[in-house]
């Protein structure tokens, strides 16, 4: 009886029944938004880092590590490999040589490091050949010798990116939303090659004034830039004898990872052709990097390959690069905290609203108290509607919630209007939220929780009227 | 309109309860908002502070071409007229004399590069703290092996110690945190013990001594300490060889890992006399008493005002950290988007608490227009409360909200476990701490109060579109 009175009095009254619904599942949708948000960020950061730069575990000669001569190779590289490549959670596997040089184009020249490495092996381990830039040619295929792959930091910085304004900036700029105004003043500049960086902003300053050219330039830079492909560098470097070598290299291709600082430091090389400059032997090596199936397999699979091998350095992918790990979980911890205060904010929401929702029943509870029913009954009554409530805007909000995250989960959130050069430290503007079934339930058992227990004080508080009094307020 | 205006206030005092209710929601709207950002900025202002204070300082004073060439020829003589003109600036604090460049840092066998930085030592430790980052224990393999016959020490503290061989500690407290010796009932006993067995001689410079400071990494890579000789080479002013012998007086532990791979400091004298550069500086570092942005730019553009802009150049922290700066941005948008899920639900809580006030009122709205009373003046009356309550609840939320951020400043969160380690290894003191009352403070209250006006459209269009027989009827 009380269940279906309950159920009747919440369509007595439909714009509250209706304010309480919405405030429940909107709120449930704003926490599971933004704790996916804060997940999809966090992972993507760690994702891009470990399919580009890290890969899951790296394997070296610990000497290497403490000082990275060209001496310090894997001892029984083979071995280690067939292990690692037998481990069932293994997904692949890519050997390489790691040297220091020097690269020398006509423009410039820039100490980097240069890996060697065997094409198909590097392209089932990391993404690096997949962020090839189109205009730059492709990764290191075909058979010619001599081919590197360089990041697009780097290539500015020895003047291979150029810089020109051409018909085709003119007609994106306007897309990327800059002011039709500014434009038309690029066209002066049309057609003119920029053979460096600071050419090129040394004319735009000229042109547009300091703030403008400020506002726009890393916009105005992405569209104007000229792929010199095919020009040579020169890489100098020691041999294992410690002789200066080199060679030149052909550019193949240009990456671009937006993380700035590792394009500036990494270029690659086929193992072959950087084996036999140095006199390597070409069954040496210097790193191996895994990838597994999953990343949570990979503490495992570092102790098991360190129990195998006790001599070697094995370092998960956390350990190779302790920053990233720090200001992830710096920046994990600090949208926690925010979330709570969201959370907070709702609960309060809730409170506020379900408070106004059972005071204004004073009169209808004191009449319903003066023909007979006992106060038990009024409690349950008002709590049982609550849980009608709190659940049905669970369920929409839940639904709600899941499709949210799925829709923009897949499109992505595009942030890069509001930040401008986000992508200069390896994050991207994209973000693709994405909750885990544990968050998930969590933030809706918190959200129902909260609900629930915030009417419990109007509902106790029902339970003191006095009939009398109560049928008399207004 | 003084007669609504008292209508209004009377309105608000007559149902006590309701009007509690609506600034109540208002009252933690207004006080999250302000916590939330509070906490935001605040971790953000942390990573500067620790950032900007252990190396750049807040601005630099340089020679105009320092910044794109490091090279000991690009110097500025540092005369009394300088310093004098730059102490007097106002919001100086302090200013730090520099000379910094490049070295081969050789003892033994192992040669490497070093970056040498001659410095004040007193006042160099005044910002810096330099003096805390000597290296006061180490646990190296011979204290390991000698402790580990000790009964009194646990075994698995015994497991910690081992994998923490060959690091090095600042201090006592460094040590305790390291070894997380609070899971301990007998910490203090075993931090003595073990402090014993691991001290490591080491101090600090004096002006004008003939004696460096070396970085953690940099020693243990050359098989240097306490006591040994670092032999110097490197080029000093125009062109003039630079060569000399150095007592190796201390260890410095840096947070950056960068640093502490490569850095020698020197007192001033002694580096201006190895690089022939008498009297000359590559920098003058400054420390302000407001670090507020604002306020350092017009200090930078007071200072730079005073100088040669031929011969000087003056640049503040963000200019010389883009990638600090970067990351906190990209940081910060993110945030912002937080930030707006966070006006969503506060914004729905007003409302909800406002639509419940229209919805129960209908009958008393009803009666004052059957009365005769003008639908529009009504409204007026109700926007006029709600004005009211609004400020109640904003000014009481402000005022809730400062004891809040004075303890959340002073007792920041901390940190605790492997995320507090890392961060302390990189220089960053683990804790988020709230920022003190700034602009923010009055944005959120803005928003707060834009978020009410624009929720009392919907009584103002609901008193409008009422219909009275109905109303009276509700």
């Amino acid at each position: 009886m009380i269940w279906s009175v309950a159920w009747k009095n919440i369509w007595r009254n439909k714009t509250r029944s209706l304010v309480i619904l919405v405030a429940i599942s909107l709120g449930l949708l704003a926490g599971i938004f933004s704790v996916g948000f804060m997940m999809g960020m966090v992972e993507q950061r760690i994702n891009n880092s470990i399919h580009n730069e890290l890969s899951h575990i790296q394997i070296h000669n610990p000497e290497f590590l403490k000082n990275d001569e060209i001496d310090f190779t894997i001892k029984n590289a083979g071995e280690v490999i067939n292990t690692v490549k037998n481990i069932p959670e293994v997904k692949a596997v890519a050997k390489r040589i790691k040297i220091n040089a020097m690269a020398n184009t006509s423009g410039n020249n820039v100490g980097v490091t240069v890996y060697g490495v065997h094409p198909e092996q590097e392209e089932a381990v990391f993404d690096i050949s997949e962020n090839i830039i189109e205009e730059s040619g492709s990764y290191l295929n075909g058979d010619s010798k001599n081919k590197i792959v360089i990041g697009e930091e780097l290539a500015e910085q020895l003047n291979i990116i150029q810089f020109k304004i051409t018909d085709v900036t003119l007609k994106e700029l306007p897309e990327a939303e800059v002011p039709e105004k500014v434009v038309t003043e690029l066209d002066s500049l049309k057609d003119e090659l920029f053979r460096s960086e600071n050419d090129f902003e040394d004319a735009l300053v000229h042109l547009l004034g300091k703030n403008k050219k400020q506002k726009f330039y890393s916009r105005i830079k992405a569209h104007s830039k000229v792929y010199n492909s095919r020009s040579k560098i020169v890489l100098t470097m020691q041999d294992t004898d410690g002789n200066l070598t080199g060679g030149a290299f052909r550019i193949a291709g240009i990456y671009g990872i937006s993380n700035s600082a590792y394009e500036t430091m990494n270029v690659f090389v086929r193992f072959d052709d950087l084996a036999r400059i140095t006199n390597m032997d070409s069954s040496k090596v210097h790193e191996i990097a895994v990838l597994l199936n999953e990343r949570e397999q990979a503490p495992q699979v570092v102790q098991k390959l360190k129990d195998e091998f006790p001599g070697k350095s094995i370092r998960l992918w956390k350990k190779i690069q302790p920053d990233l790990a720090v200001t992830t979980q710096y920046v994990e911890i600090s949208y926690y905290i925010i979330i709570i205060f969201i959370l907070l904010a709702l609960g309060f929401g809730i409170i506020n609203t379900m408070l106004m929702a059972v005071l204004e029943r004073i009169k209808e509870l004191g009449m319903l108290m003066a023909i007979g029913m006992n106060r038990k009954r009024v409690f349950l009554m008002i709590m049982l509607e609550t849980v009608y409530l709190t659940l049905t805007g669970a369920v929409v909000g839940m639904i709600l919630g899941y499709l949210l995250i799925e829709i923009t989960g897949s499109v992505g959130i595009d942030l890069s209007m509001y930040a401008e050069g986000f992508s200069a430290i390896g994050y991207s503007t994209l973000i693709y939220p994405k909750i885990n079934f544990e968050f998930f339930i969590g933030v809706a058992g918190l959200v129902i929780a909260t609900g629930m227990l915030s009417s419990v004080y109007p509902a106790i508080k029902a339970l003191k009227l006095n009939p009398v009094e109560a049928t008399r307020t207004e | 309109m003084k007669e609504y205006i008292k209508l209004a206030w009377r309105n608000i005092w007559r149902n006590k309860r309701r009007t509690l209710i609506t600034a109540a929601s208002i009252f933690f709207a207004v006080l999250i908002a302000i916590m939330m950002r509070s906490f935001q900025l605040g971790s953000y202002g942390n990573m500067i502070d620790n950032f900007v204070e252990s190396y750049s300082g807040y601005i630099q004073v340089q020679h105009d071409d320092f910044w794109e060439k490091r090279s000991i020829n690009n110097t500025i003589e540092f005369t009394d007229s300088l310093q004098q003109k730059i102490s007097d600036t106002k919001n100086v604090k302090a200013v730090f004399p520099r000379l910094e460049s490049f070295a081969l840092a050789s003892s033994g066998n192992s040669t490497k590069g070093a970056i040498v930085m001659g410095i004040i030592p007193e006042k160099e430790n005044e910002m810096t703290r330099a003096e805390d980052k000597i290296v006061k224990h180490r646990l190296t393999k011979l204290v390991i092996d000698s402790l580990k016959n000790n009964e009194n020490l646990p075994p698995d503290l015994m497991k910690r110690m081992n994998e923490r061989e060959d690091k090095s500690f600042t201090g006592k407290e460094d040590l305790k945190i390291h070894l997380g010796l609070e899971d301990y009932e007998n910490a203090d006993e075993y931090l003595s013990i073990i402090a014993n067995y691991s001290a490591f001689d080491g101090e600090y410079l004096k002006a004008g001594e003939n004696a460096v400071l070396v970085a953690d990494k940099l020693a243990k890579y050359l098989n240097i300490t306490v006591g040994d000789t670092l032999i110097l080479i490197s080029q000093g002013f125009h062109g003039v060889s630079a060569s000399g012998l150095f007592p190796v007086k201390g260890i410095i532990s840096l947070p950056n890992p960068e640093l502490n791979r490569s850095f020698i400091y020197m007192p001033l004298s002694i580096a201006q006399e190895f690089y022939s550069a008498y009297n000359r500086i590559t920098s003058l570092a400054i420390n302000v008493n407001n670090n507020d942005y604002k306020q350092i730019v017009t200090t930078k553009n007071a200072i730079q005002e005073q100088l040669d802009p031929q011969e000087f150049a003056v640049m503040d922290w963000k200019e010389m950290n883009p990638e600090l700066v970067q990351q906190i941005e990209s940081d910060n948008t993110s945030g912002k988007l937080m930030i707006g899920i966070l006006y969503l639900i506060i914004a729905f809580g007003i409302f909800s608490t406002v639509l419940m006030m229209t919805a129960e009122r209908q009958r008393e709205f009803g009666v004052m227009i059957a009365v005769g009373m003008q639908k529009l003046k009504l409204a007026g009356i109700v926007v006029i409360e709600l004005i009211f309550i609004g400020i109640l609840g904003t000014v009481s939320g402000m005022l809730a909200s400062i004891p809040g951020i004075i303890i959340g400043h002073n007792n920041p969160v901390r940190l605790s476990g492997e995320l507090a380690e890392s961060m302390e290894s990189f220089g960053m003191e683990p804790v988020m701490p709230f920022a003190l009352i700034d602009t923010y403070f009055f944005n959120q209250a803005l928003v707060v109060m834009v978020i009410i006006l624009v929720v009392i459209i919907y009584p103002v269009y609901s008193i409008t579109k009422i219909k009275e027989i109905d109303a009276l009827r509700a």
